[in-house]
């Protein structure tokens, strides 16, 4: 069993979706240059790609291969690549995570290899209000839960209400009791990226990670960034310091703590050693008392 | 020459000749309202509100009153209490403008008066996904980009522009005083405020409601928050501001500026004189960073 320390050595330092990290035009950067894509073999079909700065997975069965997000046109090309190692069966399925750009640019390359492109409903709208020309649109689109085969692999895409964004996809691959959470969850951290929260729904947060915890039997979970894998505590983990997170905004508003200072009130001592605890602790604060004020 | 110049017309340009952009008030960066009066009248039965750093309207007619977002219980009781001071006449509408709980607790006074509750549709599935106990729920709601609120021969007219600030905000124009009550578009005189984040807006939506706002027919805006009237070209000025900003941000990005840098590089001298430039034009642009490598 994996243990959170051992996790956390594995990880890079990326907290959340990134802002402060630009969506890179290749692997991780590095003093010696890129990277590239680096891959990790998680078994039985299940593969794990970092490229571009993000994360993906793919997914190899009896009658193709079944791909996470592209990430961008070039990163797309390496998991390509990094795919045609281990198989030449055909690119069945890309499944977009959410509908942020710094995952999903770069689905046109696996578009021409075949692929249908799927995402949950409520993504089409973002994507069709923000076209981006690297963004190949959805071809077909699931409201609560859609199952993929692959041959003898499946994964099932669910949808547990809105977290980081309002369309995210939980994807689930039962045979591995695995998760892949994109953004809504970086094991061990506070919700990093200068931490805003970008686009997320503070309250619903708790409730779509505990959906999640209570109808997924998942043991791991294979993040957006960083990674490549944490055990099923670090979703538990991030849903108990959202939840001590509103709590504890809440609690001073009711105090009648002047708003300009509550960010900086609030201390979550039970949650010091989370990566980004010290930098973004008072901005996550900030959004959640944004969430208090107005609802959002 | 404007049919509906009026008293209120010309007092709204004392106004714009107060708080011209070139006052020295705004440009040493204080606030272009002060607070003043809790109502003032507008027109012919025509009024607006203010408490609690909001603002809304009210409109006494033959046969009732319409009245809009009810800010919070507080407000709300006062608010009524207002209304009692010009007309005995019954609430019969109380109008949201959107769905944020800054504008829209406090409706159950107007409830328990015999009030119809009235939004856009969709406003509805934020009021039922995270509930809140001090706002009521909506009796009645609209569909599509327009409706017309009769009562006692006069018009309300609401508009609805897509998404923007959410996706249900209504612009409400009332053809008697030429102008419009448009809440959180623009907050006349200044950058983006309260906390600068740019809570809940969708930068290129937003861009393209305010040009159909500007289009529209009106010689004032009475802003949800700020001052009871504002020219026509405060609207003009957030949206030049905004595409300034995004025009910034961009150039920033694609000439090679480290990540983190950017926000604070931006520079836009044209609009030094908004209120809360200097404090928040950093935030501003970190907002709209993340529109560039999000797509939200």
């Amino acid at each position: 069993m994996k243990t959170p320390s051992l996790i956390l050595s594995l990880s890079l330092a990326v907290a959340g979706c990134s802002t402060t990290q630009e969506p890179a035009s290749s692997g991780p950067a590095t003093p010696f240059g890129s990277l590239g894509a680096m891959t990790t073999n998680i078994g039985d079909g299940l593969y794990t790609v970092s490229a571009g700065g993000a994360r993906t997975v793919f997914l190899v069965g009896d009658e193709g291969v079944l791909v996470g997000d592209p990430i961008s046109t070039p990163a797309a090309e390496q998991i390509l690549g990094e795919i045609r190692k281990v198989t030449n069966k055909p690119i069945r399925y890309v499944v977009y995570s959410h509908s942020h750009w710094d995952h999903i640019r770069g689905g046109q390359v696996f578009k021409e290899e075949g692929a249908e492109i799927w995402s949950q409903e409520n993504c089409l709208a973002h994507i069709y209000r923000n076209p981006n020309p690297e963004v190949a649109y959805p071809d077909r689109s699931y409201t609560q839960k859609q199952v993929l085969d692959v041959g003898n692999a499946t994964v099932e895409l669910l949808y547990h209400g809105p977290n980081h964004s309002d369309c995210s996809t939980h994807m689930y691959f039962p045979n591995h009791k695995i998760v892949h959470i994109v953004d809504t969850v970086q094991p061990y951290a506070v919700s990093g990226a200068g931490g805003r929260m970008n686009d997320s729904y503070p309250k619903l947060f708790v409730d779509s990670l505990q959906m999640l915890e209570d109808e997924v039997p998942f043991e791991r979970m294979i993040p957006g960034h960083g990674g490549p894998i944490a055990p099923r505590d670090a979703v538990i983990n991030r849903r108990k310091y959202q939840q001590a997170l509103l709590d504890a905004v809440k609690a001073e508003i009711d105090k009648g703590t002047p708003f300009g200072k509550i960010p900086d009130a609030v201390s979550l001592p039970k949650f010091k050693d989370l990566r980004g605890y010290d930098q973004y602790l008072a901005a996550n604060a900030q959004r959640i008392l944004i969430y208090y004020t107005i609802g959002w | 020459m404007r049919p509906h110049q009026t008293m209120a017309g010309a007092m709204a340009l004392c106004i714009v000749a107060f708080f011209s952009p070139h006052s020295a008030a705004i440009a040493q960066g204080a606030p272009p309202y002060f607070g003043g009066p809790k109502t003032v009248k507008l027109g012919d039965g025509i009024y607006s509100f203010t408490k609690q750093n909001a603002r809304n309207i009210f409109i006494v007619t033959d046969e009732g009153v319409i009245a809009t977002d009810p800010i919070s219980p507080d407000a709300a009781a006062d608010y009524m209490a207002e209304i009692r001071k010009v007309t005995d006449k019954p609430v019969k509408y109380l109008v949201y403008s959107h769905q944020h709980w800054d504008h829209v607790r406090g409706g159950q006074i107007f409830k328990d008066a015999g009030a119809t509750v009235l939004s856009h549709q969709a406003c509805m599935t934020y009021f039922h996904r995270d509930p809140n106990p001090d706002v009521v729920l909506p009796d009645q709601t609209f569909e599509g980009p327009r409706f017309d609120l009769e009562l006692g021969g006069k018009t309300l007219e609401l508009y609805h522009f897509g998404r923007n600030h959410g996706d249900c905000l209504i612009v409400m124009r009332i053809p008697e005083i030429n102008a419009i009550f448009l809440v959180d578009l623009v907050t006349p005189y200044g950058v983006s405020g309260g906390s600068g984040l740019i809570n809940d807006f969708y930068p290129t939506d937003w861009i393209r409601s305010l040009k159909e706002i500007e289009a529209m027919e009106f010689d004032y805006m009475i802003g949800g928050h700020g001052p009871p009237k504002a020219p026509h070209w405060a609207v003009t000025e957030r949206r030049e501001y905004l595409e300034a900003l995004m025009v910034a941000v961009k150039s920033e990005m694609d000439s090679g500026t480290t990540p983190g840098d950017i926000a604070g590089a931006i520079r836009l001298p044209k609009f030094q004189h908004l209120w809360n430039y200097d404090r928040l034009l950093a935030r501003n642009a970190e907002r709209i960073r993340a529109y560039y490598i999000l797509g939200w």
